[in-house]
């Protein structure tokens, strides 16, 4: 249902979702294996700096060019994690928090009816060129990221109309409105200005609230604030370097060495981070988490087996291991603070191996029971530490593991279409709305749901309501049901949601630091200060 | 030596044709569908998926598909990346003065460490220097040069804040930025790979110096810096300089590493990321590129032995 993973997302392969070729992914490979090399100790932690700030100052954003970036024109971006470097020329329609929940953006409202949304802008905005930023601009934009064909939501558009200069009505085909309400928080939500179209690829023109300055590819994007911003006062520096570092070991020594002041980083550099008293680091929960995913056939296809290995799985311990203790420990598809989350279903499994071992038994099945349990290959270290821990609690209960690697860009290939393995335990990439983090394994003609065998009538029927709910809260109530139903049914065996980390150097930035709410959103700079110049 | 050289060069033809089949052949052995990931990853209708194969071409014959990369690329056309719409040629024509940068500095350093070490050695076998430079080597072959990049950028970067850790200014914009960025991968390269030539070096030298005419050009009173410079050096210098070829070519093609350490764009990272991602006419464009400079550099050694030795020529 979803769809925006395309190919540049930058943690490790998720099961649920197409992380394309992932390219972090693929430079963890090179981040794990120089990992243990790169530790140049470090400290303190905390998203609140003070100090003062210089207006004018310039924030030095470290940013994979090489593995995240395709191009400057959301019309042609083909990668989720552009959104970083985008979101500040164009802003976005739509604006979500990190609970999901959906904001304001470019659009001050919207209305969802049956098949068709409208969106109400934001007056008296224009775009840094100076053209109005008005209904017949958000048309022409919106056609022009139509012809993205990784953007599967907008795909659903059948018509666009302009009810008046600051109205637009889309009406959709196929799937509810509220999965584009979400997409337009990211890349589909950004709009070209209608002089810019042709040259944006060079050239972006937006709203948002920095402006394009140069490009060096593969190297530095340079942006300043865009003088006629319709929201004044929200930045409150001067503007943004974004500066090719890679992620892993590179980022930590980049931002050690004073080569740029802010940078995502992953939990496994936390530790040697956080007693810098130079580094500061903002945490973020995020919807994406650790995942032991069962493929629905022998021995899976058995409820006993699946509850054994709910309960056989340590959870805490992986979080510790993988995550430096900083994700929430999992209990359900979703954390605790989200919509989607039911407490009724928060105590039904814990570490207990003689439970798991009793289910086992009582599964019937003859001793050990042997899955082949697929990681993500490319010797990354967090995968490897959990598939190590899984495989040993797994076989401390009457399971026999065996670990296959298959690397990040071959899991649709190897793991879904050949249906290698029993099981893949890897980060699942979260989604923002809560039906949808359900629909995507276990709905009706789901890829991964299709894949692994594991489609189910029900669910596609609960979420299918929830997805056609007259409120938000008829859906979450909906969505709850059947995260019931999905836990009861140990249709997944979440372990520890996964966090976002934001590194940043406390001599030169200050202020409220916040770290990205999912892995290719955007970071959220509005409380930020730069204190040089 | 010019017809030896049109001779080559004339061979080379056949040799480009072969290599340039199978480095299209063989991008078809990746894993993966392009098409599927272009159309939406793992939610892709089906219609959409074929929809875009059929845009890119990839529903058409491989011959066909062959031949039509073929008839663009000898015009330079390299195609369009799949995901950044970039033009291949245009990425690589930015790319490879950055990685060519890196692979020249580091052959200097590689001459600069690898030579005197070299001479040194191999003119004092079994003495003091000898034994330190076989030390030396022997340590600088079992570093890997990702491990040297890191140590020095701790070292440079991070506690003495001497040098950039990260990032690349191109040579037009400031030639000291650019030297100045450039340190520390030049160093981690050429340190690693300054160890076999000076032990080529070493052993070649050794078994000219053992040569009548070196002893003869002793007898008649030549000193020995001469002896070792005129007249021995040169013919030890067949063995080195196929290192040094060997050397220059991988630094073209295996920089990857030290190019994502020092955050640096070149086409080692270029290739790289296309190899994760699947972009079939980057990966093609590059393969081609690099195996033409093999190919080249080859030539350019041989050419060098010819020049060398004219008994080669001949042959």
């Amino acid at each position: 249902m979803k769809t925006v993973s395309s190919r540049r997302e930058p943690i490790a392969p998720g099961p649920a979702q197409s992380r394309g070729p992932s390219r972090r992914c693929s430079r963890r490979l090179m981040a794990a294996a120089l990992a243990v090399l790169a530790a140049c100790s470090g400290s303190g932690n905390g998203s609140v700096n003070t100090g003062s700030g210089n207006p004018a100052g310039i924030l030095r954003y470290g940013y994979d060019f090489a593995s995240q970036f395709t191009n400057l024109d959301p019309g042609k971006s083909t990668g989720d994690c552009d959104a970083l470097v985008l979101a500040p020329i164009f802003d976005t329609l739509i604006r979500k928090d990190a609970g999901g929940t959906l904001l304001p953006g470019l659009a001050t409202s919207w209305l969802v009816q049956g098949q068709t949304l409208t969106l109400h802008l934001q007056p008296g905005v224009k775009f840094s060129d100076g053209e109005v930023f008005d209904a017949s601009a958000v048309k022409l934009g919106i056609e022009h990221l139509e012809k993205n064909t990784t953007y599967t939501d907008l795909a659903n558009v059948t018509s666009i109309d302009v009810v008046d200069p600051l109205t637009v009505r889309l009406t959709l085909s196929g799937t509810p409105p509220i999965e584009l309400l979400y997409s337009m928080t990211g890349r589909e939500g950004m709009i070209v200005a209608p002089n810019a179209i042709a040259t944006a690829s060079s050239h972006p023109v937006g709203a948002g609230p920095f402006m394009f300055t140069s490009f060096s590819s593969g190297a530095s994007l340079s942006e300043r604030a865009n003088p006629t911003y319709w929201a004044k006062g929200t930045y409150k520096f001067g503007g943004i370097d974004f500066t090719q570092v890679g992620v892993g070991p590179p980022s930590v020594t980049a931002l050690k060495a004073g080569s740029v002041d802010m940078v995502s980083i992953q939990p496994e550099s936390y530790p040697a981070l956080k007693s810098d008293p130079a580094v500061g680091i903002a945490v973020q929960n995020t919807t994406a988490y650790l995942q032991f995913q069962f493929r629905f056939t022998p021995p899976f296809d058995n409820l006993d087996v699946r509850k054994a290995a709910e309960d056989a799985i340590n959870r805490a311990q992986i979080n510790q291991v993988v995550q430096a203790g900083l994700g929430e420990v999992a209990n359900q598809t979703f954390f605790k603070s989200s919509p989607g989350y039911n407490p009724d279903v928060a105590g039904l499994y814990s570490y207990n191996p003689a439970m798991a071992h009793q289910l086992l038994v009582q599964s019937g099945l003859p001793l050990p029971v042997r899955i082949e349990m697929v990681i993500p290959g490319g010797n990354i270290a967090s995968m490897e530490d959990q598939g190590a821990i899984l495989q040993q609690n797994l076989d401390a209960v009457g399971f026999s593991v065996t670990i296959k690697r298959v690397l990040g860009s071959d899991i649709e290939a190897g793991y879904y279409l050949a249906g290698e393995g029993n099981a893949f335990a890897a980060e699942r990439p979260g989604e923002p709305y809560p039906p949808v983090q359900i629909y995507d394994q276990w709905g009706s003609n789901q890829f991964v749901a299709i894949w692994s065998k594991g489609e189910r009538p029900d669910i596609t029927s609960m979420i299918l309501q929830a997805l056609d709910a007259p409120s938000t809260a008829a859906a979450y109530q909906l969505t709850r049901q059947t995260e019931a139903l999905v836990m009861n049914q140990a249709l997944d065996a979440p372990i520890a949601f996964a966090p976002q980390l934001e590194a940043y150097s406390t001599a030169t930035v200050g202020g409220v630091v916040k770290a990205q709410t999912g892995v290719c959103d955007a970071v959220d700079l509005s409380g930020l200060i730069v204190k040089k110049g | 030596m010019i017809g030896y050289v049109a001779r080559r060069l004339l061979a080379l033809v056949p040799l480009v044709l072969i290599i340039s089949f199978l480095v299209f052949a063989m991008s078809f052995l990746i894993p993966g569908d392009p098409a599927r990931t272009l159309a939406g990853g793992l939610h892709a209708q089906a219609s959409r998926v074929i929809q875009v194969r059929h845009q890119l071409g990839l529903d058409k014959p491989v011959v066909v598909q062959y031949w039509r990369w073929l008839s663009h690329a000898l015009g330079g056309n390299l195609g369009r990346s799949l995901y950044t719409q970039g033009s291949v040629a245009n990425a690589i024509a930015h790319r490879f003065p950055i990685t060519l940068s890196m692979a020249i500095g580091a052959l200097v350093v590689i001459v600069l460490l690898g030579v005197p070490a070299g001479i040194a050695a191999g003119t004092r076998p079994g003495g003091i220097v000898d034994r330190l430079v076989t030390l030396g080597t022997s340590a600088a072959i079992a570093i890997p040069d990702f491990w040297l990049g890191i140590l020095l950028v701790i070292v440079f970067a991070v506690k003495l804040k001497a040098l950039p850790a990260i990032g690349y200014v191109s040579f037009a914009n400031s030639p000291v930025q650019w030297a100045t960025h450039l340190y520390l991968p030049w160093l981690a390269l050429g340190i690693a790979g300054a160890a076999p030539l000076a032990r080529q070096l070493r052993g070649a030298l050794i078994d000219v110096l053992e040569q009548d005419y070196i002893r003869t050009a002793g007898a008649k009173g030549l000193p020995p810096r001469r002896i070792i410079f005129k007249h021995a050096l040169k013919n030890a210098a067949i063995a080195p300089v196929t290192v040094l070829g060997i050397q220059f070519a991988y630094l073209l093609g295996g920089t990857v590493i030290l190019e994502y350490i020092f955050s640096i764009p070149g086409l080692g990272l270029y290739f790289f990321d296309a190899l994760t991602s699947r972009d079939l006419p980057v990966l093609q464009g590059v393969t081609l590129v690099i195996a033409l400079t093999f190919v080249l550099l080859n030539l350019a050694v041989d050419v060098l032995y010819a020049y060398i030795n004219p008994k080669v020529r001949l042959a």
